[in-house]
């Protein structure tokens, strides 16, 4: 994530990322971890959970936030919500192509057809086309 | 009248819904080496990513 910031900024983007951990921890994370060091987006702590639990990312057996990602448009809603297994990284590819899709519906008025990635056309989603697709 | 699934065993007890406004939120945070404060609603016109993790030093 921390190498793809850029990609985001282009795109318009802000990256918060967010974890239980205290404020100090993050401090620590960021000066000594080799991966965090990179990290040029805040670190946001959510050590009394509220905001971890209000996004659907907390898990009361652990105390911890999972590997949640949303995404919220410029007007301020929710527009993606994924939740990835423990052992699994994210794909931040996908998340940028999510952001590049529905910047794309937005501008064009199309549908973003499964596999799109920009370059392609777009799909008109109207009730006409129903059964033709 | 049976039902098709048990409603005790769901894993969603409530709807999951998209396009609903984001809630505001402020938190601190480490930025760039600075200890400050991040307020949702002061990021105006952008994409915004949450980005969960569960833990600081593990695999992100």
């Amino acid at each position: 994530m921390a190498d793809r910031y850029e990609d985001f900024r282009k795109l318009g983007a802000e990256v918060l990322a967010i974890s239980t951990d205290s404020v100090y921890s993050h401090k620590v994370f960021a000066e000594t971890s080799p991966s965090a060091r990179r990290v040029q987006f805040p670190l946001l702590a959510d050590p009394t959970h509220e905001i971890s639990k209000c996004y659907g990312a907390y898990n009361p057996d652990t105390g911890s936030g999972s590997r949640t990602t949303l995404i919220i448009s410029p007007k301020g809603l929710i527009k993606f919500y994924s939740k990835y297994p423990g052992p699994v990284g994210r794909n931040v590819d996908e998340t940028i192509r999510v952001i590049q899709a529905l910047q794309f519906s937005e501008a064009t008025g199309l549908g973003a057809p499964a596999g799109w990635v920009p370059g392609r056309p777009g799909i008109r989603r109207e009730w006409q086309l129903v059964g033709k697709i | 009248m049976s039902s098709a699934i048990r409603n005790e065993d769901c894993f969603v007890k409530e709807p999951v819904l998209l396009d609903k406004p984001a809630a505001d939120f402020t938190a601190e945070a480490y930025y760039r080496g600075e200890r400050v404060t991040v307020k949702l609603s002061d990021i105006s016109n952008k994409w915004v990513v949450l980005f969960f993790y569960s833990n600081d030093f593990t695999f992100v």
